[in-house]
């Protein structure tokens, strides 16, 4: 029965048939052949939706576009250009830490990456910044946007795992950060191979005046974050708030969108934000077939006669997590596997935060890993370069970030780290 | 006028009245859970916000899938399908249409009987009648069914004008 659910799901995927519907066309075909009632698919695709904690989903997704559409990442990318831009090869540093302010604001990789793309390739290219470099950089950068908090797969996988959407916020900070370090020495080292131009003079004042112009975005983190942690309220609320912040801001502080243009981003959000959560809904019926059959249970039994090192398994799991991450999406990926794997983590005795982060940072690597890898399209719809030729550039970014996913994995083990 | 312009025409016209019941669905959420929180700072908690804002979310869940839908936005692994000649992928693309019109089916007659099932029950603060909520499952695999026509259909006559390849949101 394992078997019939997973070759069909497999083969309905390669079909090109919708993840979500593969997922639900998989799941009917074993609840036929076990002869249960299919009452049971439509019950569980409104309960797995009708869930107060993933709320914050929809509106992280939007609070995301409508503040990469405005004018925030702008402000944002001249504060960090203020205070990096004067060094050599100072752009790329801008790059990355736009990128790693944008993930404070955003929950998803792919806004992330279009917010410091748009703003910053024109610079990049007018300073004749190497376009490959300059796009896959970007790109890479991008994967910050689900480490960082507010996170969409760190909410899926809470939910998912029953975890708190909260502490997994908190320990996506030094990950994201480490990510954002690694990338930026990586960019510094090709800055001075390729001799790339200094930016303008360092001036206190300067940093001043950005930080103001950039203090409404910059105050957007800060009030969301806040907020979380002190308790003061839920994530779902905190993704709310964020959304009334970014019209407000837009509205009114920047003035830089009209009405019509809001009503449009709200539409395409919906969108972007019903995609993963149909696939949540009709995972549901998969994962009651998971439960009901105890096949995690049954799976780590196999993983563990074979091995229970942790060091080991977690291992494997990674690379799992990585190769899957190649041909999925971000989402769809956590919500097959997460659900798969956490028996076997509980049982080799791996906090399920510390397995969330792996998780989510191994899948943010996905983002830039083609095929399916929705950083690099969108760094290459703004740039207008081939994937071939920002998939070669990224080689360096690439193993840089999975060097911080492997100190990830394995450094918590040994020094306690996870809050 | 020929049938296959009726499924076109539709599609469409669904597709943009559900463009609208998606956006309010969205406003609505965003309304009740602003409310929540000005309402649980300065004067006493609300008891039907967290429900109605979750029932919200259902139903912008299954309206916007079907927009998700019909602009072939839904997640599916396309690299293999793409690398056939174009005569296999299209009879690909007509038969993963097809099986998720088979879904669709299922789910509006397993939808439709789930509403009967719960025909008496109320929700616990709004004291909604529950079949009105479970109503937008079948109501979206209705659309999505028709949807999954005029794709097929669309596959195997593309120079139809009006076709939703390239469609965007406006």
């Amino acid at each position: 029965m394992t078997l019939v659910l997973f070759a069909s799901f497999f083969l309905l995927l390669l079909l090109g048939v919708p993840v979500a519907i593969a997922i639900a066309l998989s799941s009917i075909t074993v609840l036929i052949r076990e002869g249960i009632p299919l009452l049971i698919v439509t019950q569980r695709m409104f309960a797995g939706t009708d869930s107060f904690a993933l709320i914050a989903v929809p509106f992280f997704i939007l609070a995301g576009d409508l503040m990469a559409k405005g004018k925030v990442s702008e402000k944002l990318v001249d504060f960090a250009d203020s205070i990096f831009g004067f060094l050599k090869g100072g752009l790329s540093i801008v790059a990355v830490l736009a990128g790693m302010f944008f993930a404070a604001i955003s929950g998803s990789g792919a806004a992330t990456t279009a917010a410091v793309g748009t703003t910053l390739v024109p610079e990049l290219k007018r300073k004749g910044y190497n376009e490959a470099s300059s796009a896959s950089l970007i790109a890479a950068s991008g994967t910050i946007g689900v480490v960082i908090p507010p996170s969409v797969p760190m909410i899926l996988y809470a939910v998912i795992a029953d975890q708190s959407v909260a502490r997994l916020f908190l320990n996506g900070f030094l990950p994201g950060t480490l990510m954002g370090i690694t990338l930026i020495i990586i960019a510094i080292n090709q800055a001075y191979r390729r001799n790339y131009p200094k930016g303008a003079e360092f001036s206190i004042k300067n940093i001043f005046k950005t930080f103001i112009d950039a203090l409404w975005g910059l105050l957007t983190p800060v009030i969301i974050l806040g907020g979380i942690f002190t308790g003061y309220f839920t994530p779902s609320e905190a993704a709310v708030i964020a959304v009334n912040w970014s019209l407000i801001v837009s509205l009114f502080i920047y003035r830089d969108m009209k009405l019509k243009e809001i009503v449009k981003i709200i539409s395409r959000s919906a969108m972007t934000m019903s995609v993963i959560m149909f696939i949540i809904a009709t995972s549901a019926i998969m994962s009651w077939i998971l439960a009901n059959w105890n096949i995690p249970s049954i799976i780590a039994a196999g993983v563990l006669s074979l091995s229970s090192n942790p060091y080991i398994i977690l291992f494997l799991i990674t690379l799992i997590i990585l190769v899957t991450g190649v041909f999925m999406e971000t989402a769809s990926a956590l919500i097959i596997l997460t659900p798969v794997f956490l028996p076997l983590i509980n049982q080799i005795g791996v906090d399920l935060i510390h397995f969330g982060l792996i998780m989510v940072v191994g899948l943010s690597i996905g983002m830039i890993t083609p095929p399916v890898a929705i950083n690099l399209y969108v760094a290459s719809t703004i740039t207008g370069l081939s994937i071939e030729k920002i998939t070669r550039a990224i080689l360096p970014f690439l193993l840089g970030l999975l060097t911080v996913l492997f100190l990830l994995v394995y450094l918590p083990l040994m020094i306690p780290m996870i809050f | 006028m020929n049938i296959i312009l009726i499924i076109q025409k539709v599609s469409h016209k669904i597709d943009s009245v559900i463009k609208y019941m998606t956006f309010l669905t969205i406003i609505g959420m965003i309304t009740a859970i602003t409310m929540q929180i000005v309402f649980r700072v300065f004067f006493n908690a609300l008891s039907w916000s967290e429900e109605a804002a979750r029932y919200l979310l259902v139903w912008s869940t299954f309206l916007g899938a079907t927009m998700a839908y019909r602009r072939g936005m839904h997640i599916a692994v396309t690299f293999i399908v793409e690398a056939f000649p174009a005569g296999t992928r299209k009879i690909l693309q007509i038969l993963s249409h097809f099986l998720a019109a088979v879904f669709f089916i299922i789910i509006v007659y397993y939808g439709i009987r789930y509403m009967q099932m719960q025909a008496i029950q109320v929700s616990a603060s709004l004291r909604l009648p529950m079949k009105y909520v479970y109503a937008v499952i079948p109501f979206s695999a209705i659309v999505m069914g028709i949807h999954s026509v005029n794709k097929i259909l669309e596959v195997i006559f593309p120079s139809q004008p009006g076709n939703t390849a390239g469609e965007e949101v406006s």
